[in-house]
Parts: structure tokens; sequence; C-alpha cells
């Protein structure tokens, strides 16, 4: 039974949400940030730890999976080292939450400031950050902790330079749309690797034989038909290929990537990922037949730590990668070459 | 701000009401609980105490009921009586353990002389220098005598001054902005969006090679 509204409250735009900090997250932020020999670093430190927090347990009160043991800032290394803000949000990527210390800014508490800096160093693989007005310092000696003024601001998908101007933020209530998307988006973007021996094969990936620059230029011995049965018992197999494009500033790579898959008896699959150039239609030379020097190929387990690596050198024909994974695993293959990064994501 | 009590209550129940009429987990049902935080939040109406573990509880409270949102019946109370209820329950949750607590660690040892240890003497001292004090020098003397050279044989572009040593002295432990460091440099504007990713790329992970080889990174 629901009562009808008369006269509804209305919300600004892009209203500021008071978030409260539980009081054992606070004294933790607290801890974590001690022991820095600068003040200012271990200053700094505590605004990180809190605009997470904040983040964190407001994603957690709409059902939000969240995993900090996998961010950076929760390692007292890279917490140290560098000044990051990251929060893993199960299944969907990493938010860089951005602090906006109300002190700092010289502005009354119910104010936006104008902009809030983002490092570029903390701006690779973010699906998106969320700024967060933190007003309190760390207490000093054994002074009593008090309850820091925490408000969730809003967010953006991405940022030109290292100033987001807040005035383009979009509204924190647009978020769970915006991560149904992206939940969407990623879903569809991945291959789903132990479906690809039972035939069905992701969007964007080809038979080999349907790749023909790729057979007459690296000369690749393409079995037919692509799921084969070998004499060792029933070890399937299957190999599939797909273009890609790397924009680099002074020119276009074009390069295939092969991916194949074979069922071992220990329940393991081995997995080999093979990059070959790939040579104009209208090319009847050798010329492109190599890879671009330099042009990198890395695997990135689940927590985005690069676990294997190749480059290619001035007349490589081919590199590749293989490993052996479980069903369930997942991995990206990152391609690099100068400034310009493809990423491929798996799920075996 | 200033809330008419029955109207935001009317509100609320609506918004609840909105919120079970869609799908668990969707994101049109947490924009309704949203809105049911934002409101209750800011209306200050919500049940309040002077106890530290207030926000503690306050969080489980809105984790709970969000859970269980079905759970609200709105012929027996406002929407705000029923997140109160919730409140105080889960304060005296925290009231209990810290009442548990509080007798288990009030019991000191008796020595054979009758004198009762307090249990707080009886922990290790703690060392001198910090953990993070020692892996700031440790990290810090790295980067300045570069063993194996290979911070300084990371060059941008080439410019054997622009190196992973300069770079990530000047980021850490300096903070130096971006900015600046480009100005330093003189570089041009491409070179100085290109200077952050050359960081990322090739200097961090030799920072992380390093943090991995004295045990402070996992992977």
């Amino acid at each position: 039974m629901t009562t009808p509204l008369s006269k509804p409250l209305s919300i600004q735009k892009t209203p500021m949400i008071p978030v409260l900090i539980p009081s054992e997250s606070v004294q933790l932020a607290q801890q974590l940030a001690q022991g820095h020999p600068k003040p200012d670093k271990i200053e700094q430190t505590y605004h990180n730890l809190l605009a997470v927090l904040a983040v964190n347990h407001y994603l957690k009160i709409l059902g939000f999976q969240t995993d900090l043991s996998q961010c950076d800032c929760w390692n007292p290394f890279l917490r140290m080292t560098t000044n990051v803000a990251d929060l893993e949000v199960v299944g969907y990527g990493r938010f860089e939450c951005c602090p906006v210390v109300a002190a700092d800014v010289g502005e009354g508490l119910a104010e936006v400031p104008e902009h809030c800096v983002v490092p570029a160093d903390v701006q690779e693989e973010r699906v998106g950050y969320i700024a967060v007005k933190v007003n309190g310092n760390i207490p000093q000696g054994d002074r009593p902790q008090e309850q820091p003024t925490v408000h969730l601001l809003g967010f953006t998908d991405q940022i030109n330079g290292e100033e987001w101007v807040l005035g383009e933020r979009r509204s924190l209530f647009n978020l769970p749309q915006y991560l149904e998307e992206l939940g969407h988006k990623s879903e569809n973007q991945l291959s789903h690797l132990t479906n690809w021996l039972k035939s069905q094969v992701d969007e964007g990936w080809q038979t080999l034989d349907s790749l023909i620059s790729f057979q007459r230029r690296a000369g690749y011995q393409v079995r037919t038909p692509n799921v084969l049965r070998s004499s060792e018992g029933n070890r399937s197999r299957c190999m599939y290929g797909k273009t890609l494009r790397l924009h680099t500033e002074d020119r276009e790579e074009t390069i295939l990537l092969i991916t194949e898959v074979i069922e071992n008896p220990t329940d393991e699959l081995s997995i080999e990922l093979k990059i070959c150039p790939v040579a104009p239609d209208d090319s009847h030379t050798d010329e492109t037949a190599f890879l671009p020097p330099g042009l990198e190929m890395v695997v990135v387990d689940v927590a985005g730590d690069a676990v294997m690596q190749a480059q290619a050198r001035a007349g490589n024909r081919m590199m590749e990668l293989g490993f052996h994974a479980e069903e369930g695993d997942r991995f990206q293959l990152q391609i690099h070459l100068k400034d310009t990064i493809l990423v491929e994501s798996f799920l075996v | 701000m200033e809330f008419d009590p029955q109207q935001l209550d009317a509100h609320l129940q609506e918004l609840v009401a909105q919120a079970c009429g869609c799908a668990p987990k969707s994101a049109e049902r947490q924009g309704y609980l949203q809105q049911v935080h934002y409101w209750v939040t800011t209306s200050n109406r919500l049940w309040r105490t002077n106890d530290d573990y207030y926000t503690d509880a306050l969080q489980d409270m809105w984790e709970y009921c969000f859970q269980h949102v079905e759970d609200y019946a709105p012929d027996r109370a406002g929407v705000m009586t029923w997140l109160d209820v919730n409140l105080r329950r889960f304060l005296q949750r925290y009231r209990d353990r810290r009442q548990r607590n509080l007798k288990r660690h009030q019991s000191g040892v008796q020595t054979n002389d009758g004198e009762t240890l307090n249990p707080i003497d009886r922990l290790p001292a703690r060392s001198d220098v910090s953990p993070a004090l020692e892996m700031f020098n440790r990290t810090l003397d790295w980067l300045r005598a570069d063993p194996e050279g290979v911070l300084q044989k990371t060059c941008f572009r080439k410019r054997a001054e622009i190196n992973a040593q300069v770079l990530i002295q000047k980021r850490f432990p300096d903070k130096i902005p971006w900015r600046a460091i480009a100005t330093e440099f003189n570089l041009s504007p491409a070179e100085a969006t290109d200077l952050p990713k050359f960081y990322n790329r090739r200097c961090l992970p030799l920072l992380r090679a390093f943090g991995k080889a004295q045990g402070y990174l996992d992977s």
C-alpha cells in the first residue's frame, strides 16, 4: 500500500551525499596513514583512505561488493610511494576516489569546489572517478578521534588532464545505472574460452581460414575443421583470430591476434596467444610482414599483475605466450605499442 | 534542511514501495534506495546517540535494511521508525559486545606475591623504528643508489636527464606535480601528456619490482 504524494520532495541535480564512515574504519585509516616521515604525506594518505572508505561503505549499503585487499591504496608500499585512492568494485572494475579537502579549497561545508586534482599516475585502468569532499584532519598525539565530515560530490568516467572541473560531474544517483551499463559492456567484451570448445565463439573472433591475409603472409598452417580430435584421446582444440588496429602517434599498425585453446586430460586448458603482422590487402611485398619492433604483449592476472610478457624485435614475424588455466580463471592480454594500449579480456 | 515530518514519511514510504517493485540488485532499485538514504540522512531525524560505535551500528543498519527492504510493513510503522528500530537493535549488539570484551580484559593475572599484573604491561615493547619508516628509508636508499643502473637507463624519449631515477624521486618522495616537472624539462604539450604514461608503464613497474623483491608486495 502506498501513499500518494501531494507535494514530492525534489533533489537538486547533483546533490552532495553525506556519508558517516564507521568509527572502526576511521580508526583504521588513521593507523594506516601513520609512520611516514613527512607529515603532509600522512595527511594526504589519511584523506585518500577516508575518500576510499566513504565510497566503499556507501556502495556496500547499496549492495555492491568491493574488494579493498586488491587495491593499491591498501598496500603499505604502494600507499607510501604513490598518491593513490583506488577502490575495486567486484565485477565492474576500479574507481579512483578523489578527495577534495575542505580546508584546502577554503570554502564552506555546503560548497562544492570548482575543481579536483587527479594525478595522471592514477588515471590508468580506472572505470571512473568519484569526487569526495573530506573535512577532518588526522588527530595529533593523544587527542581523541573526531568523526570526519564526508560528502560524495559526483562522478565521471573520464578526465582530460589532471584537473577535473567539478561543474561537469554526474550525480551519484546515476552511478548504479552507469555500473549496470559497464557490467553489460564488460560481459559482452569478455571472451569465454571454455565455450569456444563447444563451438560458441564470442563476437569479433573468426576462423583462421576466413582471415586470408594472415594465411598468405604468415604461412601459417590452418587446421580445419576448427575443433579437432587428436589421437591421444578426446583432446579438443580450437583456434580463432581477430584483427586489431593500434593507432600510434605516427601510424596505424594492424596485427592479428590468434588464440588457441587445447583441452588437457588434467581438466586444465592450455592457452596459446599469438600475434602476427597483417599485410594490407593491396600489398604484394614482404615489407609489412614483420611485427612492429617494440610491440609488447603482456598477460595480466585478475589481480592486475603482469604474469608474463614478450616483446617484438626487428625482423620478428610472430610472438607468442602460452600457459595453463582452469575453468573460471580470468585474465587479460594487454598489447602495448609506444603509448597505445589494447586490452582483450578472457574468461576461461 | 527543514522537513515536514508527515510529508517526508509519505515520500519515504513511496520510495520504499517503488524499490520493492524493482528486481533485487537492479540499478532502478538501487536508485530508489539511494534516495531513501539521502532523505533520511539529510533530515537528521534518525535516532542518534553519542556512543563511539554509533557509526558502526548505523552502517550495519543501512546494509541490513536495504537487503531486507521487503520486510518493511507500511501498515505497522513509518519508514523512519522501521529504520530506528533496526538501528537500536544494532546499537544494542555493539553495547553487548563491548560489555563482554570488558569482562574478558578485566581479568588481570595474580602473581605468587598476590600482586595483580596489568595484561598491557606484558605486551612486548614496540621497536624504535616503525616498519613504515624502515620501508621508506630502504626504498629511498635503493632509489638513490640505483644498484643495477636500471633506473638511470630507463629514459624518456632518449633524454638521459629524464630517467626513472629522477622521475620516481620527484613523484615520491617529493610529490612534485607533473605540470612543474614538464616545465622544468621544457616539454612540449604532447611530451607533457606522454610523460605520466611513460612513468606508469616504464617507471612504476621498476618500483613494484623492487617492492616485490623486498617482500613489500605479494605478487
